[in-house]
């Protein structure tokens, strides 16, 4: 237990130290707030990405922005505002919904950030669209070399692909070992760590993810009820103490913030832009694509191979993509025989007692539901 | 029991027959030939639509509708329908339905839509057709209701950029679609069809041109409030066919007169206002005459400007495409903005209302930045928050209280 706490307070540290140090640097620093950013662009060019992360509240960006908007767009707006991010120069928003594109507006607007950038994302995944796709990423090429004044050569995009590729194998690592129960991390931290890696530079990551892994027992002895943990921006992972406090056992994550990744690495025998393409674009969805079908054969796919026993989908309030999504994926898992639960909630952490019991009889319908096996398995 | 009725009723091919009459006799008292134009098409459509005579497809309100007429089928708006539904003060029935399924956050036309679709109050779709235009709200909700009546979903995604990239992409897309679609229903797609559907659509567009340069005229000949009704309607469900044409004729005829006749719709103008937004609340409510009884008048609004050029039948994808991309509500706000600006400008406006109808997160999302511009131009703009469909997200007495605030501090 000493072990698990140290990792989490040198992670802690380690974050505190490496956004200090953001004010120091030469390098830009460029945010982002979308996992499907293709960040490996940014480190080519030289830069800095920085994942926006804003702790609530987000009184400043509702000011700006209606009440009814997704928290975090509005907390990204009220930091912005606040100049919490004293050291950045530039801000890529991604097209992928209504939320971002008002974000992006917004702050073009009211923030006198000389950069900022709306790079588009199609929703649909046909050859076409990953065509239009690399053409987007060839724009953002553009304006970071124009406003910058950097080149990116092919060599140092190769370089920087291999090194998203071995944050890649890692990450992997890190999920199967949670996924066997191997971790030596609860899975408030393990989360926390999973997060930590889209705001750290990768050569500050990497070791840190090495350690745990290397720390992992050769033999799992986690037992829990199996829970899949998917939904929309989860900054805050309080609800995963809870699950774990109610017995549960996260051995599966689909979040914005970790685990809905590319299944594969980047492509390095293709044309660089159109492997960064695909690798993007075809990875498993967001709810903001189309195809919903995808998605829900692929968070399918995630509860049989985890011997997931129950589903809990969190999503942010006025997040309009998941919120249509939760009753079609409820509908698949329904057949399936997988209960789930649907936390719909405000971007501010801190949830009161009603979710926590919300979570709690979640856990003990699962418990008391199941085989004699399943139930004997989960003590 | 009334409900089930009345959707027992309006499934029946035959009842569009037996009210047609009726509804001519009670709107007669319209002096405005138009509108009965606008219910007779509503009724041709969804007779049309229950007999299933022709492939039903349902679309979204941004695909252009001469898409719909070109592959020979009957369109049905599910947004418009329920906007129907609450300017007929039956929304709840259908919310309280919705919001067993989906969260009361998200748009209450959609929740509507959903509602009216599990009490039986839709005709059966043969397919849905819906673009990324304007909102995420649509593109997941006709995706939803593709998995509802296991039909196939259609789906044109819009490109954020309208330049040479995006637009090869998007009429990619358009080919492809029209060909998957003529397969589906074996209706070939026939250019000479989609020929005669673009000559009504130019000649439609030339009316609602005319239309809106008429509208410039003092005093306001026209009421904001009804082009946001059946205007739109029109505008989003029939270009592309006959009784648009006679619509916008009728209408521009019918403007002309009162222009001629230098009438204005409110005994005395003394303000004018541009309305922000595609929709208005349509369920019974005093915005408008609390705004007529201060003599405000809605003068123009956004979703009446022609943002289109004509459709070329020599290329047909690339016009259509064309017309999807000249959306102000595409790309960056900016668009918007310019927009506004151009319409404030040239109706001669004194303020403006954005409508910031809730769940509608594109526009509401825009509304600071709109009112911040048009504030520095000069152009005072109030942000009304509302609810287009729900009436319960409505509060008559404090939107009284800050229109005539508005209404006052224009004076």
């Amino acid at each position: 237990m000493a072990e698990d706490r140290t990792i989490l307070t040198d992670l802690r540290e380690t974050i505190e130290r490496y956004m200090g140090s953001l004010s120091v640097r030469e390098a830009p620093v460029i945010g982002w707030c979308c996992s499907y950013v293709p960040v490996e662009i940014l480190e080519s060019a030289g830069l800095v990405p920085l994942r926006l992360l804003p702790p609530p509240p987000a009184e400043m960006g509702d000011a700006y922005l209606n009440p009814n908007f997704c928290g975090y767009v509005r907390a990204i707006m009220g930091e912005g505002l606040a100049r919490a991010y004293p050291f950045l120069s530039g801000l890529v928003v991604m097209n992928t919904c209504d939320g971002m594109r008002r974000l992006f507006d917004a702050w073009s607007h009211f923030h006198d950030l000389s950069f900022v950038h709306l790079m588009d994302l199609p929703r649909i995944t046909t050859p076409g669209a990953v065509v239009y796709f690399r053409e987007e990423i060839e724009r953002l090429i553009d304006r970071v070399s124009s406003h910058f004044g950097v080149s990116i050569s092919t060599e140092t995009m190769a370089s920087c692909f291999r090194a998203s590729n071995r944050t890649h194998t890692l990450l992997q690592q890190v999920q199967d070992l949670m996924g066997q129960g191997r971790l030596d991390l609860t899975d408030y931290e393990a989360i926390e760590l999973l997060k930590a890696t889209g705001i750290l530079a990768r050569e500050t990551c990497h070791p840190l993810l090495k350690r745990v892994i290397n720390e992992s027992p050769m033999e799992g002895d986690r037992r829990g009820v199996p829970i899949l943990l998917t939904g929309s921006m989860l900054e805050n992972p309080e609800i995963v103490s809870m699950i774990e406090a109610g017995g549960g056992w996260v051995v599966a994550q689909d979040l914005c913030v970790a685990g809905r990744r590319s299944e594969n690495p980047i492509s390095l025998t293709e044309d660089p832009l159109m492997a960064l393409a695909r690798h993007y674009l075809l990875r498993p969805p967001c709810a903001r694509m189309q195809d919903s079908q995808r998605r829900i054969d692929y968070v399918s796919n995630l509860v049989r191979s985890y011997h997931v026993r129950g589903v809990i989908y969190y999503v942010l309030k006025f997040c309009d993509t998941f919120l249509y999504e939760a009753p079609v994926l409820k509908q698949t898992l329904d057949h399936m025989g997988i209960p789930m639960l649907i936390i719909e909630s405000e971007y501010r952490g801190g949830w009161g007692g009603g979710i926590q019991t919300r979570i709690q009889a979640f856990l003990e319908m699962l418990n008391g539901a199941g085989s004699p096996d399943q139930r004997e398995a989960t003590r | 029991m009334i409900e089930r009725l009345i959707a027992w009723l309006i499934r029946r091919p035959h009842y569009y027959y037996l009210v047609r009459g009726p509804l001519r006799v009670y709107y007669a008292r319209y002096a405005n030939p138009a509108f009965m134009i606008w219910v007779s098409f509503l009724l041709r459509t969804y007779k049309e639509a229950f007999a299933r005579t022709r492939p039903v497809i349902w679309s979204s309100a941004f695909v252009p509708t001469e898409l719909v007429y070109g592959l020979g089928g009957v369109p049905v708006h599910p947004e418009i329908l329920a906007s129907l539904m609450a300017y007929f003060d039956i929304s709840g029935w259908f919310l309280e339905k919705a919001d067993t399924r989906i969260s009361t956050d998200l748009c209450s036309f959609y929740r509507i839509a959903l509602g009216m679709a599990m009490a039986g109050f839709l005709p059966q779709p043969d397919l849905l057709l819906s673009s990324s235009t304007f909102c995420d709200g649509s593109n997941k909700f006709f995706g939803y209701l593709s998995q509802l009546y296991n039909v196939p979903h259609f789906f044109l995604d819009v490109p954020y950029h309208d330049g040479r990239h995006g637009r090869r992409y998007l009429v990619d897309q358009l080919k492809d679609l029209t060909d998957s679609i003529a397969q589906l229903t074996g209706i070939p797609w026939r250019p000479e069809r989609m020929e005669r559907v673009v000559e009504l659509s130019n000649r439609a567009r030339g009316y609602l041109l005319q239309i809106n340069d008429l509208r410039k005229s003092r005093p306001a000949p026209f009421p904001g409030s009804e082009a946001l009704s059946y205007g739109v309607g029109m505008m989003f469900c029939s270009i592309g066919t006959e009784p648009s044409v006679n619509f916008y004729r009728a209408l521009c005829r019918f403007i002309q007169q009162k222009v001629d006749q230098g009438a204005g719709y409110l005994p005395e103008e003394k303000h004018r206002l541009l309305w922000l937004h595609h929709i208005r609340p349509y369920y019974p409510n005093n915005i408008f005459d609390v705004l007529n009884g201060n003599g405000a008048a809605v003068v123009f609004e956004e979703a009446s400007h022609v943002y289109w050029p004509q459709l070329d039948n020599r290329a047909i994808f690339e016009s259509v495409a064309q017309k999807i991309l000249s959306n102000f509500s595409n790309g960056p706000l900016e668009r918007r903005v310019d927009n506004a600006l151009k319409m404030a400008k040239t109706y001669e406006v004194d303020g403006a209302i954005h409508f910031s109808h809730w769940g509608c997160r594109q526009s509401c999302g825009g509304a600071s930045v709109l009112a911040d511009v048009l504030k520095a131009q000069g152009i005072p703009c109030m942000i009304l928050d509302g609810d287009g469909g729900d009436p319960s997200n409505y509060s008559p007495g404090q939107t009284q209280t800050r229109l005539e605030a508005f209404v006052e501090m224009l004076e």
